[in-house]
């Protein structure tokens, strides 16, 4: 190759060192080397356990559905699904991977839509099944979407969660696959889909039934049963203002629970050694590599999950389910943030294969600084690593008041408000003619849905924010600019 | 951090078999890691001086990722080198981040007036004053300009490549890249016009 700077007669070498002096003006030198250098390490590491999955075939049937070459045959693709070990099980056990291309808003009322014809066939109702929805969106190989609901055996909605961006094109949207978990551990795998053109989901009018129902193979799903059983165990608990003696019970019905289906009746005791380390000690890029090593190794990953569970099951409490979902997911590098501090606690930033936050938030693990213990999970502004305020920002979801960051809407969960919340979408969405994109959830079971109020290309971040209780209409009490 | 206009030196030696390496990583991923290591440098620089360090994190780890995925898809018959194609993946992958990027671009302008930019370190007030307009009208004009003015540009000046590489970083024939670097020079410059350059 030739260099052109040298030939061209277009150079100006006064505004490109005035381009470059612009755009290096605020770096710190001895910051960016520190960044750099953890950047290189983590990147390295997550390369290395893509390439370790890879080598190890894991990620070879996996259902990662490329757009648009999914729609060349969407058969093909359930059938991978579906093989033993393969599709969307062959992640890692407990981390069922329901691959479908849907934008989170879209996906919610698809995931809704599915579990009204598990109802409606009586596949689902009454029987003691729950299910399980995951829709993830894949543009040009990146992750850009994921939603996921469970409904319970009487279909209450209790948990679904969005995240991502929301500008999937239309055509996109094409595949959701569910899985159902019945009383006596059958797993189903239900895939929907939907037509280039159709205007939603839909069933083909022969069929009374799911477009495509598979059972799955015995031993599939384990970790579905786990989180099937773990989550009606904590609804049990839950709805009826537990004791701490129940509480403390269904810790240890979620502790045998998860230790039997992961471990084959032999668990190893949840091994906190790896993260009640000095954060000093943890801070180095080599004992992030070890400890991140520790957790790709599998059994390690596992250990975390259980502990997880167990997190949720002694609180009990929406923000605790929150985190057991939050968690739900691939590990990408697990972090002692040395110099966070949530109430009084030190934190562990935890990434994710594809569940991003956004640019400027992460969920973390808040663990208790003296024994280890997790204590719960927490969204913290990435920037500041100061954690955001649920509780504040919960109060500012009053009437006229702004409900909004100076980056991002919150994306919070959703819980117990399936079908009604579907209504406010389409309430909101009617109102300001665009569709509703993030939900909020607050203590006292109100919820806020945030919308784009712009189109998502646009440079601006321009929210609305509609709150108010479940049981009301929707009314738009402000609007943001971001 | 070192100098973002000559990013690629180092990375650039031996680079005749990234696209050896490249091929070599489809059956054996571990492969890859050579030319991470190679590149990474190179594209957290000119990721720093588009968003900033901490953006820089994300979208560096975005771009190998991507990169690993689909490294089936680089052409070694277009670069020898796999920097442009990098640098190319990291550009696409910043297009989400145009808040950051405008961000980073505020607290540069806003850096320059800051006493000690200078170059000698003297508090001299005018000169940071002058610099900082200078900074805020370059900002101003190049936000003006089109992102495909704009990113072969920065990608050429920022980012070190020449004009065939910018080609292969945006998928553009050279001329077009040409063109457009000389569109965008001239429309800086008559954006500057009147400005003390």
């Amino acid at each position: 190759m030739t260099n052109d700077r040298k030939t061209s007669t277009t150079e100006d070498p006064r505004l490109d060192r005035q381009l470059r002096e612009l755009h290096t003006a605020a770096i710190d030198a001895e910051a960016a080397d520190a960044i750099e250098a953890r950047s290189r390490a983590t990147t390295r590491i997550r390369l290395r356990r893509q390439s370790h999955e890879l080598q190890k075939g894991r990620g070879r049937n996996r259902l990662r559905i490329l757009v648009p070459a999914m729609l060349v045959s969407v058969a093909v693709s359930i059938g991978v699904a579906l093989a033993p070990g393969g599709g969307s099980g062959g992640e890692e056990p407990g981390s069922v991977s329901i691959s479908g291309l849907t934008d989170s808003a879209s996906a919610a009322e698809a995931l809704a839509w599915a579990g009204k014809v598990l109802v409606e066939s009586g596949d689902a109702a009454g029987s003691g099944s729950a299910w399980h929805g995951v829709s993830r969106a894949y543009l040009d190989g990146e992750l850009i979407s994921v939603t996921e609901q469970w409904f319970g055996p009487t279909r209450r909605t209790y948990l679904a969660a969005a995240w991502g961006e929301q500008d999937v094109p239309e055509q996109q949207r094409e595949l959701l696959q569910v899985v159902s978990i019945d009383a006596d551990g059958t797993s189903r795998l239900r895939t929907y889909d939907k037509p280039r053109d159709a205007d939603a989901w839909q069933l083909p009018d022969e069929l009374p039934s799911p477009h495509l129902v598979q059972e799955l193979p015995a031993g599939y799903g384990a970790g579905q049963r786990v989180l099937a059983s773990a989550v009606q165990e904590w609804l049990k608990v839950a709805e009826s203002e537990p004791s701490r003696q129940q509480l403390i019970a269904a810790t240890d019905r979620f502790g045998e629970l998860t230790r039997n289906q992961y471990f084959g009746g032999q668990a190893p005791e949840f091994e906190r050694a790896t993260m009640a380390r000095s954060s000093t000690e943890l801070d180095s890029p080599e004992a992030q590599e070890e400890m991140h090593e520790q957790v790709k190794a599998g059994a390690d990953a596992l250990r975390v999950r259980p502990m997880l569970y167990l997190l949720t099951s002694v609180q009990a409490t929406p923000e605790a389910t929150q985190a057991l979902y939050d968690q739900i997911g691939r590990f990408d590098s697990l972090e002692r943030l040395s110099n966070v501090s949530i109430d009084g606690r030190e934190a562990i930033r935890i990434r994710y294969d594809g569940v991003d936050l956004g640019t400027h938030r992460e969920r973390v693990l808040v663990i208790d600084a003296e024994s280890g213990a997790p204590v719960r999970t927490e969204s913290v502004n990435r920037k500041s690593w100061t954690a955001i305020d649920r509780a504040r920002r919960v109060a500012d979801v009053g009437e006229g008041s702004a409900l909004c960051d100076d980056e991002h809407v919150p994306c919070e969960l959703l819980r117990g408000t399936g079908p009604l919340a579907k209504q406010w979408m389409a309430h909101v969405t009617s109102e300001i003619g665009r569709r509703t994109t993030q939900f909020m959830k607050d203590p006292d079971n109100a919820f806020a849905i945030a919308v784009p109020l712009r189109p998502a290309d646009s440079d601006d971040s321009v929210y609305g924010a509609y709150t108010g209780e479940c049981s009301r209409d929707a009314r738009m009490l402000s609007v943001c600019r971001g | 951090m070192g100098p973002t206009s000559t990013p690629t030196t180092a990375a650039r030696s031996d680079v005749s078999d990234d696209g050896a390496l490249l091929a070599r990583s489809v059956r054996d991923p571990d492969a890859f890691e050579v030319v991470f290591e190679r590149h990474h440098a190179a594209v957290f620089r000119y990721l720093v001086s588009r968003v900033g360090a901490a953006v820089a994190e994300d979208v560096l780890a975005d771009t190998f990722l991507h990169a690993f995925a689909t490294r089936r898809r680089f052409d070694p018959s277009r670069a020898t080198s796999a920097l442009p194609w990098l640098l190319g993946i990291a550009t696409k992958r910043m297009a989400r981040q145009r808040r950051a990027q405008a961000k980073w671009v505020a607290e540069c302008v806003a850096a320059s007036a800051a006493p000690g930019h200078a170059e000698d370190g003297s508090d001299r007030s005018i000169e940071r004053a002058d610099a900082a307009e200078l900074a805020g009208q370059l900002s101003s004009a190049l936000d003006a300009l089109s992102a495909k003015e704009r990113e072969p540009l920065l990608l050429h000046v920022l980012g070190g490549l020449t004009y065939e590489e910018v080609g292969v970083a945006l998928d553009l024939p050279v001329g077009t890249v040409r063109s457009r670097i000389s569109r965008a020079r001239s429309r800086l410059a008559g954006l500057l016009d009147g400005v003390a350059r």
